[in-house]
C-alpha cells in the first residue's frame, strides 16, 4: 500500500537515480519548502529562533545598555521593576538587577553568549561525530569495534553527567588563573563531547548501509580514492537525518549549557549567560524581585521551545517513511 | 542463558573498572594529595616520609588496586572541605536522593505511560495533540527553570509549599526519611514534580511513538482482520508489544534520574548526593567527587544490567533463540 | 449466475487517497461478484490496486485512503458504509483475510495456540476453544499439534507459519477468505504444498476465496474466475481457462506471451514495453494506450468499459460490436526487446 504513494510522490522529484547530490538537492527544493510552508508550527518556531538568534547576533549594536561597563551603573536604579509596574522606568524596559544592570542588554548579551556555546558544540560534535562514524562504518574491523565500545559505554551515562565530569576535570586541572578566561572553550569542549555519540551511531549505521550499494563499489572499482569516496558519496548521503539530530541537538546544548552555568560551573557572572544570568536572579526570588530570573528564563525557554520544533518538524519532513 | 548473564556481569565489571580509573586518575593527576593535607611549613623531607607512608610512591598497579579495593568497601578518604571520611557524607546524603528519585520514578512512571498510551490510541484528537503540546514544551524548559517557576507560584506567591529543605526528618539507624512528617511530604511535591517532568514527557512521547509504530504493523492489522474487539488489539497486542522495549528504554531513562537530581537538588537545596557533587566540584574537593562518580557509575551499570536481564526474560524469541544455541 | 445467488458483490468501487499535491485515484470503478464457494483470482503487476480492493473489502483501509464511491455487499447486504463495531463482527467470521508474509502476520511475543483460542474465543464462544484450536492445527497439517500449540511463532518455519495463518483465517469458519500473496514470501517447493492446503480447505469447508497474486501459476492451478487488473481498473474478467488459453485484451495477452514456457521455441523473453503508470500520471481514455501495439484513435480519446468478448469480458475498444475491427496475428503483437527497458514479469 506504501508503494502506492511512494510511487505518485517519488515522480515528482526528479533527479538521476543513483546520483547522491542530486537526490539531497531535489527533496530540499521540492518536498521540504513545500512542507515548510504549509506547517504553521514550523514557520511560528522558525520566526522565534530567529529572532532570538538575531537580536543575540546584534546584541552590541542594540542593546540599550552596556551590562559590563561598570562605570555606567547606578545603584539609584539597582533592583527597578519591569516598566509596566510601579517603580519601573521605560530605560530599563525589563528591569534592572541588584546591581542596576538592566535585564533587557543583559538578556541579549547573555543570549549571544548562550548561542555561541550552543552552535559551537553542536559544530564540534558533528564534525568529531560523523568524523568517527564515517571511519567506523568504512574501516570497519578493530577501528569500528573500539569506537563503538566507547560510545555503547558513553551512552549508558546522561550527558549532563559527562558534561558536568569533564568540566569539573578540566576545572580541576587548570590553575586558577587561566580558568576564568578560558572557561568558554572548557565549556563548549564539555558539551561536544557529550554530544558526539549519537551522530556517530547515526553515520556508521548509514555507511554501513551505503557502503554495499553498486555507486559506491562502482568509484572503489574505478580507483577512486577512499577518502574522495567517503566526502563526495557517503556524506551527503548521510547529512539528512545528522541535520535532523543536530537541530535536536542545538536546543539540548542551549539546555546543557544553561544548566551547568545555572549550577555554578559553567560561565561566570563576569561572562554570564541565560544561565547565568538565572542562577544569580534565583536569589532574589524569594524577596519578591522576580524579573531578574523569570525574564532570561522566558527568552531560554523560547529558544529551546522553537529550536526543538523546528527539529521535530525537520524529522518528520525528511522522513522517508512519511512522504 | 547462563552463559548470557555471565558475559553481561563481565562487561559490567569492565564497565566498573573503567570508571574506577577515571576516577583514580582524578584523585592521582590533579593536584597534589599531600598538598592537600598538610600546612604550607612541612617540609619536603616530612611530605617525602608522608608520600612513603601512604604509599604514593608504589607502582601504578599497586595503586589502583589500593583504590579498588578500598573504593569497594566504601572506602574514599578523607574529603578535603570537610575534613570527614568521604563515606560517610555520602551516607548522610544518600537517603535523601533516593527518596526524591523514587518519588520523581514513580511520579513520571504512573503519569508518562498511561498518557503515552492515550496520545498513542487517539493520534488526532484534541486532548493528544494537547498533551503533546505541554510535552514538548516539558522537554524543552531546563529542570531548573521549572523548579524555580514551581517555587516562584507555590512558595513565593501563593505560599502552599516550601521552598527549600526536606522538613523534619526521622532517622531509622543510617537511614533519615522524610516521609514520616507532614513536612516532609510537604516538602518532598514541589522537587519530585521538577525532577518527574522532564522523564515523564520523555516516557510518554516514547510510549507513544511505540504504540504507532506497533498499530502499523502486519500482526495488528491479521489480527483486526480475524475480527478481534478493539481491547483486544490495542491492549492485548499492541500494548504488550509495546511494552517490551519501553521497559528496557525507561529503566535506563529512570537512571538518569540520579543524575538529573543534581540539578533539582541545587535549587531546592535538596540535602541529597547531588548537592553535594556540585559543592564538591566548586571547591575542587576531590575525593568525594571520586567517590559520587564510583557510585553513580555503580548505579548506571547495575541498571544497565538489570534491563538487559529483563529484556531477555520478556522476550520469547531471545530466550528460545539462545536455549537453542546452547543445545538445550 | 445472477447477482441474486452471488455472496460478494463489488459495485463501482473506488478508492482514493488524498496526497500533498491533490487527491488521486488508486482503484477506479471495479465491480466483480464472487460466488458461494468459488475461487476468484485477481492478478496484475505491483501497485495495480488488487491489495487495496481487498482491504476495502474486509474494512481494513488505512488512512488516508478511503472508499470514495461504489458499493460492497455482503449476501446483498452493504457492508461498506457499517460502523465500526458491526464491521469487526463481519471479519473472521464472515470474511477472513491472508497476508504475505506469515512471519510478521504473527505476534511474536504470544504463543500460537494463544491466538488461536483467543480468535475461536472471539466469535465461537469460550467453550471448547482449545479443543477447536488443536482440530484447526491438525487440519492445516501441522504435526504434533499437542506440544506445538504452545510454541511461538519463530519456532516454525515459514510454510508452518503460513498454515498457522490459516489455520487463525479459518477458525471461526468464514464464508470468504481474502488472500493476499499468500504464497509470495514463501519458497518455491512450499508454495504448492501451501496452495494445495488452501484448495482443499475451501473445498472441504464451502468457502470462497479472493486470490490476489502476480503469479499466474497460481492463478492456473487455483482459480474458477480471473480478474486481470491494471491501473486501478478490471481489464479483463472471466473464467480461468478462458483468459488463460485465449486471452482477450492485449494486456492480458502480453502478460500470458511473457511466460517462459519450457520446451517451446527458444527466443528472447517477450516482454510489454515501458511501465504501468504513477497513480499522477494516469494516461487519458483507456490506461494501457500508450503500451499497446494495438490502439487505434479511440483508445486515447474513451476510456472503455467491461465488453463481452467471446468468453470473457474485457475493457477493449477492439471488441466493441459497433465498430468491428479485426484482431491482427498474435505472435506479431508484441516487440521483443532486449533487457533495459522496464518489464513486468509473471512467472508460472
Amino acid at each position: 500500500m506504501s508503494e502506492l504513494l511512494t510511487a505518485s510522490t517519488t515522480a515528482t522529484a526528479a533527479a538521476p537515480a543513483g546520483s547522491a547530490p542530486g537526490r539531497l538537492r531535489g527533496v530540499l527544493g521540492s518536498d521540504l519548502l513545500w512542507s515548510f510552508r504549509h506547517s504553521p508550527v514550523a514557520i511560528v518556531a522558525a520566526i522565534v529562533a530567529l529572532t532570538v538568534i538575531l537580536s543575540a547576533a546584534l546584541a552590541p549594536w542594540i542593546a540599550p545598555h552596556d551590562p559590563f561597563d561598570l562605570a555606567s551603573l547606578s545603584l539609584l536604579d539597582a533592583s527597578n521593576p519591569p516598566a509596566w509596574i510601579e517603580g519601573g522606568s521605560w530605560s530599563y524596559p525589563l528591569g534592572t538587577d541588584n546591581q542596576g544592570r538592566d535585564v533587557l542588554s543583559a538578556i541579549l548579551y547573555g543570549a549571544r553568549l548562550s548561542l555561541v556555546v550552543g552552535v559551537s558544540a553542536v559544530v564540534f560534535a558533528v564534525l568529531l561525530g560523523v568524523t568517527l562514524g564515517l571511519i567506523a562504518g568504512w574501516r570497519g574491523g578493530i577501528v569500528e569495534t573500539i569506537i563503538m565500545r566507547i560510545a555503547d559505554v558513553q551512552l549508558s551515562f546522561p550527558a549532563i553527567l559527562i558534561a558536568l565530569l569533564i568540566d569539573g576535570v578540566a576545572r580541576s586541572l587548570l590553575p586558577r588563573e587561566v580558568q576564568a578566561e578560558i572557561t568558554l572553550y572548557v565549556l563548549i569542549g564539555a558539551i561536544a563531547l557529550s554530544a558526539w555519540v549519537q551522530y556517530a551511531r547515526t553515520v556508521r549505521g548509514s555507511t554501513l548501509v551505503e557502503r554495499n550499494k553498486e555507486y559506491i563499489q562502482a568509484a572503489r572499482v574505478i580507483g577512486v580514492h577512499p577518502v574522495k569516496i567517503v566526502i563526495g558519496h557517503l556524506l551527503p548521503n548521510v547529512l539528512g537525518p545528522v541535520l535532523v539530530i543536530a537541530t535536536i541537538n542545538l536546543a539540548l546544548a542551549v539546555l546543557t549549557e544553561a544548566t551547568l552555568s545555572f549550577l555554578g560551573v559553567g560561565l561566570p557572572p563576569t561572562q554570564p549567560s541565560l544561565g547565568t544570568l538565572i542562577r544569580v536572579g534565583n536569589d532574589y526570588l524569594l524577596s519578591g524581585d522576580w524579573w531578574i530570573s523569570i525574564f532570561p528564563g522566558s527568552v531560554l525557554a523560547l529558544l529551546i521551545l522553537s529550536v526543538n520544533l523546528l527539529g521535530d518538524w525537520l524529522r518528520d519532513a525528511l522522513n522517508p517513511k512519511l512522504r | 542463558m547462563i552463559g548470557f548473564i555471565i558475559r553481561r556481569l563481565f562487561q559490567a565489571v569492565l564497565v566498573m573498572l573503567i570508571v574506577a580509573l577515571i576516577a583514580f586518575a582524578l584523585f592521582n593527576f590533579v593536584g597534589d594529595p599531600i598538598n592537600n593535607m598538610v600546612g604550607q611549613d612541612t617540609s619536603l623531607a616530612d611530605r617525602e616520609r608522608l608520600r612513603q607512608e601512604l604509599g604514593l610512591n608504589d607502582s601504578f598497579i599497586v595503586r589502583f588496586a589500593r583504590f579498588v579495593g578500598h573504593a569497594a568497601q566504601g572506602e574514599f578518604g578523607l574529603s578535603y572541605q570537610q575534613a570527614r571520611p568521604v563515606g560517610q557524607i555520602i551516607l548522610e546524603k544518600m537517603p535523601a536522593t533516593l527518596e526524591l528519585s523514587f518519588a520523581a520514578a514513580i511520579l513520571a512512571l504512573s503519569l508518562g505511560v498511561p498518557m503515552g498510551i492515550y496520545t498513542g490510541l487517539r493520534r488526532n484528537s484534541w486532548g493528544a495533540q494537547l498533551l503533546l503540546g505541554i510535552s514538548l514544551i516539558g522537554v524543552s524548559l531546563p529542570t531548573f527553570l521549572i523548579g524555580i517557576l514551581l517555587i516562584l507560584i507555590f512558595a513565593v506567591w501563593l505560599g502552599w509549599l516550601p521552598s527549600f529543605g526536606r522538613g523534619a526528618v526521622v532517622h531509622f539507624g543510617w537511614w533519615s526519611s522524610g516521609l514520616f512528617t507532614v513536612e516532609g511530604w510537604r516538602a518532598i511535591i514541589l522537587p519530585s514534580v521538577t525532577l518527574a517532568l522532564f522523564q515523564m514527557t520523555l516516557i510518554m512521547r516514547l510510549v507513544r511513538a511505540e504504540m504507532i509504530e506497533v498499530l502499523r504493523t502486519d500482526y495488528i492489522k491479521f489480527a483486526r482482520a480475524r475480527g478481534l474487539t478493539n481491547r483486544a488489539v490495542n491492549f492485548g497486542h499492541a500494548l504488550k508489544n509495546t511494552l517490551v522495549p519501553v521497559i528496557t528504554i525507561t529503566g535506563l531513562q529512570l537512571g538518569s534520574i540520579i543524575a538529573f537530581a543534581i540539578i533539582t537538588e541545587t535549587v531546592f537545596q535538596w540535602p541529597g548526593m547531588g548537592l553535594m557533587f556540585i559543592q564538591a566540584v566548586t571547591f575542587a574537593d576531590i575525593p568525594v567527587m571520586a567517590a559520587y562518580l564510583v557510585l553513580v557509575g555503580f548505579f548506571f551499570v547495575v541498571i544497565n544490567l538489570v534491563v538487559d536481564l529483563l529484556y531477555y526474560v520478556v522476550d520469547p524469541r531471545l530466550r528460545i533463540e539462545r536455549e537453542r544455541a546452547a543445545g538445550v | 449466475m445472477s447477482a441474486k445467488d452471488a455472496l460478494l458483490q463489488v459495485e463501482h468501487l473506488r478508492i482514493e487517497v488524498p496526497t500533498r499535491r491533490g487527491v488521486l485515484t488508486a482503484v477506479d470503478d471495479v465491480s466483480f461478484t464472487i460466488a458461494p464457494g468459488e475461487v476468484l483470482g485477481v492478478v496484475g503487476e505491483s501497485g495495480a490496486g488488487k491489495s487495496l480492493t481487498g482491504a476495502a473489502i474486509i474494512g481494513l483501509l488505512e488512512p488516508p485512503l478511503r472508499i470514495a464511491g461504489g458499493r460492497v455487499l455482503l449476501d446483498g447486504r452493504r457492508i461498506d458504509d457499517l460502523p465500526y463495531e458491526a464491521m469487526r463482527r463481519i471479519r473472521g467470521k464472515e470474511i477472513g483475510a491472508i497476508f504475505q508474509d506469515p512471519l510478521t502476520s504473527l505476534n511474536p511475543l504470544y504463543t500460537v495456540g494463544q491466538q488461536l483460542i483467543e480468535t475461536i474465543r472471539t466469535h465461537l464462544g469460550p467453550g471448547a476453544a482449545r479443543e477447536r484450536a488443536l482440530a484447526l492445527l491438525r487440519e492445516v497439517g501441522i504435526s504434533g499439534a499437542e506440544q506445538r500449540i504452545g510454541h511461538y511463532p519463530h519456532q516454525f518455519s515459514g510454510g508452518m507459519r503460513q498454515r498457522v495463518v490459516i489455520a487463525l483465517a479459518l477458525a471461526a469458519n468464514p464464508r470468504l477468505i481474502i488472500a493476499d500473496e499468500p504464497t509470495t514470501a514463501l519458497d518455491v517447493s512450499i508454495q504448492a504444498q501451501i496452495i494445495a492446503l488452501l484448495k482443499r480447505l475451501c473445498r472441504e469447508h464451502g468457502t470462497a476465496i479472493m486470490l490476489i497474486t502476480h503469479d499466474m501459476g497460481v492463478i492456473a492451478e487455483t482459480a474458477d474466475r480471473v480478474a486481470v487488473m491494471y491501473a486501478g481498473r478490471i481489464v479483463e474478467i472471466g473464467p480461468a481457462r478462458t483468459i488463460i488459453a485465449e486471452p482477450h485484451h492485449p494486456y492480458t495477452v502480453g502478460l500470458m506471451q511473457s511466460i517462459p514456457r519450457i520446451g517451446g521455441r527458444r527466443d528472447r523473453l517477450r516482454q510489454i514495453d515501458g511501465a504501468m503508470p504513477r497513480l499522477n500520471a494516469i494516461p487519458t481514455g483507456c490506461p494501457f494506450h500508450p503500451r499497446c501495439p494495438e490502439a487505434f484513435d479511440r483508445c486515447p480519446r474513451e476510456r472503455p468499459d467491461l465488453i463481452p468478448a467471446s468468453g470473457s469480458d474485457a475493457a477493449c475498444w477492439l471488441w466493441d460490436e459497433r465498430k468491428p475491427r479485426s484482431r491482427t496475428g498474435r505472435s506479431a503483437s508484441f516487440e521483443t526487446h532486449p533487457a533495459g527497458a522496464p518489464q513486468d514479469e509473471v512467472r508460472f
